[in-house]
């Protein structure tokens, strides 16, 4: 069973293949010995993306929203480097629909820090103009950060990409929520962009990652949770 | 015809009956069949208005925006419109006659644009100007979307019924067990449901089996069924021939009684000569009321307090409708939990509502509790946050056109559509709390969902005529309501937070083991 803890920011440490690693309330994964900060699928421009493509006139505010988030996380921990685990932009035109004045907060991340931007499936060539370096993947105390997860056991690898969500059940009730999904080998990071929905942690996508007990970390609103398969439900 | 429970208006009784009959030159014959003493005022309230010929009507309604919206993307889909023309012919329906300007202007821009004070939409308009100044839908792909998502009646999101996933009761929603047999039973995963699911036997709606906990029975397709499960789209189920199943809930209740029949029934319960109309049993009842509590005057409310068990209750007795009934719970919780009552719980039927606390509540100020202030901070407040501005921003978001429910090539399911929406109103609410579909959903729930409006005539109404009964238990007109403790959940995100630590517990429990 993975080792795990409340930490006094509401968020829950765990033992990650033998790294200690502090899960955020915001989705956000901090690795407090490398001063590091990890946030995954932030799709930016999502909302854009649907006027532009098929007329759908979605609130223009998506960007701005996951900007608050991240600065609120950035406030919060002062990271040396901030590294996005992918699908940053929700696709390949999206760094150019930018407003100016969400670009120019995004620009401004990179003052006093490193930015990293590891390449995902919506956006393979990782941001044009913005500042920080485009890799494929990136290896961090033993742990390998990449945006899909690779098949099969991988132990220490850290990923995105599915999106992970918990439905949590107790009585007769049950509750849908963003989560982080590990089984203290590898780790699943949730969704952190504002319109970013979830696939179930029980949906075959997730079958053959994990060797251990599922832990989902599900994000409650000041504190993560950590919920046993016992709890949890299909959609 | 046979109506079961109660007929809610008088009006809807004399239309139901009379399109039973299929035949022009005999009328038609109804029996009520009242499922409780509550029922039975009503029925016969309701049968008096039909002989006496006092319908009760439906009040006007004002034209919404979203269904504005849709309108004209229609016009624009169909030829191209002048807009002051177009404004003029808008107003020349009842509803929209006293539409301004300014917001048929706002309309156009959010079909046009979606509406939003950060403008970048401008390039990818939906409807535009030409040279000769009349607005036209963008193009051919454009319209074929609007038509594919037409209609403004938004029907609930249903599942399909279907046989299967029996082998393995699940054990969604069942009480914590320790037993050693349950604990080490393998749980299946998705698909495998999905895979032992069989002949569909029809469609129902979501709501119907999110009230259902696996296990129970209900009637479909003139059979009995067991449901096990809900996945996706599918509800799996069992048949159940041997069982007495828990009969489906439809969606007559959720209509309040008409004003008109509630003031019938407050008078029918205060006037002794109208109970003679009444069964035995229902006249004897109202005499143990007027023994043990009291009848409040046709003009006053009664309240009622008394302990039971551990806990306090507040009994009161509007006859508003459970909409309005609600609203006034959830306001009266809220200053009772300021007040340092320390409210548990409460619950609703159309006649009445109980609350229940931690300290006794003999000796509030029921005059200042009920006061009619309550519908506005407090309800601004507690609206924004509550499930039902969601539900309502979805409905206004599908019939404005802001989310479609189908596009070409692929059709999303009810339950997506809700995901969606909700992650909309969270970021739309934070960054233009005033855009258009807010202030349409706002408007929607305070008529649809909460019943403001009635709320408020009600309270101005008692004004000064609350009648209180300090009781040492439940009295009989009580009795009915407190049967439906337990049956109701209470949804909202503090619901949802709860859930989340006692999975918790749970889990360290299980760990320290």
């Amino acid at each position: 069973m993975t080792r795990f803890e409340s930490s006094p920011c509401g968020g829950l440490r765990i033992d990650l293949a033998g790294t200690s690693v502090v899960l955020r309330a915001s989705g956000a994964l901090w690795i407090e010995l490398e001063n590091t900060l990890v946030v995954a699928d932030l799709h930016f421009e999502k909302g854009s993306h649907y006027a532009a493509r098929f007329g759908q006139m979605l609130p223009p505010y998506d960007t701005r929203e996951t900007l608050d988030r991240l600065d609120h996380e950035i406030t919060a921990l002062s990271p040396a480097r901030l590294v996005f685990l992918g699908d940053s932009f929700h696709d390949a035109q999206g760094e150019a629909r930018l407003a100016g004045d969400d670009a120019a907060r995004l620009a401004g991340l990179a003052r006093g820090r490193d930015l990293v931007w590891a390449v995902g499936n919506h956006d393979e060539e990782g941001p044009r103009v913005l500042p920080g370096q485009v890799i494929d993947e990136m290896t961090l105390l033993g742990l390998v950060l990449r945006h899909e997860p690779r098949a099969g056991l991988q132990p220490g690898e850290v990923a995105g990409h599915l999106h992970p969500a918990a439905r949590v059940s107790s009585g007769r009730s049950s509750v849908r929520r963003r989560c982080f999904v590990t089984d203290g080998d590898r780790l699943i990071l949730p969704a952190f962009g504002a319109f970013t929905g979830g696939l179930n942690v029980l949906d075959q996508a997730f079958g053959g990652l994990f060797a251990g007990p599922l832990l989902a970390a599900a994000l409650g609103k000041q504190k993560v949770h950590a919920i046993g398969r016992r709890s949890l439900r299909p959609d | 015809m046979i109506q079961l429970a109660a007929p809610k208006g008088a009006s809807r009784m004399v239309q139901r009956i009379g399109r039973a009959n299929h035949r022009l030159d005999e009328p038609s014959r109804a029996i009520f069949v009242p499922a409780s003493r509550f029922e039975m005022l009503e029925c016969r309230a309701a049968a008096d208005a039909i002989l006496e010929n006092h319908l009760d009507g439906e009040p006007e309604r004002t034209g919404t925006l979203d269904v504005l919206a849709q309108h004209i993307m229609g016009c624009a889909c169909s030829e191209p419109f002048d807009l002051l023309a177009l404004y003029e012919e808008v107003r020349a329906a009842g509803p929209y006659s006293a539409l301004s300007w300014e917001d048929f202007e706002g309309v156009v821009d959010f079909v046009s644009t979606g509406g939003y004070a950060l403008k970048s939409y401008d390039k990818f308009r939906r409807i535009v100007p030409g040279a000769d100044g009349l607005w036209r839908a963008r193009n051919a792909q454009t319209v074929q979307r609007h038509r594919m998502n037409v209609g403004a009646i938004i029907s609930p999101a249903t599942v399909n019924v279907r046989i299967g996933g029996g082998k393995r009761p699940s054990r969604q929603g069942g009480a914590p067990t320790k037993s050693g047999a349950q604990s080490a039973a393998k749980p299946a995963s998705t698909f495998a449901d999905r895979a032992r699911g069989g002949r569909k036997i029809g469609e129902a709606e979501e709501g119907y089996f999110e009230q259902l906990a696996p296990g129970d029975t209900f009637v479909f397709a003139g059979q009995v069924w067991r449901f096990n499960s809900l996945v996706g789209a599918d509800a799996f189920v069992s048949p159940a021939p041997d069982c007495d199943p828990k009969m489906p809930s439809w969606g007559g209740s959720k209509f309040p009684l008409s004003t008109y029949l509630a003031s019938r029934v407050r008078r029918m319960i205060y006037d002794e000569q109208e109970w003679l109309a009444l069964p035995g049993d229902v006249q004897e009842w109202l005499a143990w009321q007027k023994l043990r509590s009291a009848l409040p005057l046709p003009g006053e409310m009664l309240v009622e307090t008394f302990p039971r068990g551990k806990r306090f209750y507040l009994v009161c007795y509007p006859f508003e409708g459970r909409l309005a009934h609600s609203t006034l719970a959830m306001l009266l919780t809220r200053r009772l939990d300021r007040l340092g009552v320390g409210p548990l719980g409460f619950v609703c039927n159309d006649y009445a509502l109980s609350l229940w606390s931690l300290k006794p509540m003999d000796q509030l100020d029921l005059d200042a509790l009920f006061d009619q202030d309550m519908l506005g901070d407090d309800l601004e407040a507690w609206l924004e946050e509550s499930f039902m501005m969601k539900r309502s921003f979805k409905a206004c978001a599908l019939i404005a056109g802001l989310i479609e429910r189908r596009h070409p090539g692929q059709e999303k399911s009810g339950r997506q559509v809700t995901f969606s929406t909700d992650l909309i109103y969270d970021v739309l609410r934070r960054h233009q709390p005033d855009h258009l579909l807010l202030r349409c959903a706002r408007a929607d729930a305070a008529s649809g969902l909460l019943d403001v409006a009635r709320l408020g005539e009600m309270l101005a109404r008692i004004r000064g005529h609350i009648r209180h009964k300090a009781l040492e238990r439940v009295s009989p007109l009580a009795v009915p309501i407190m049967l439906e403790i337990g049956r109701e959940r209470a949804p909202g995100d503090a619901a949802g937070e709860m859930i989340l630590a006692d999975a918790e517990g749970n889990l360290i429990a299980e760990a320290m083991a």
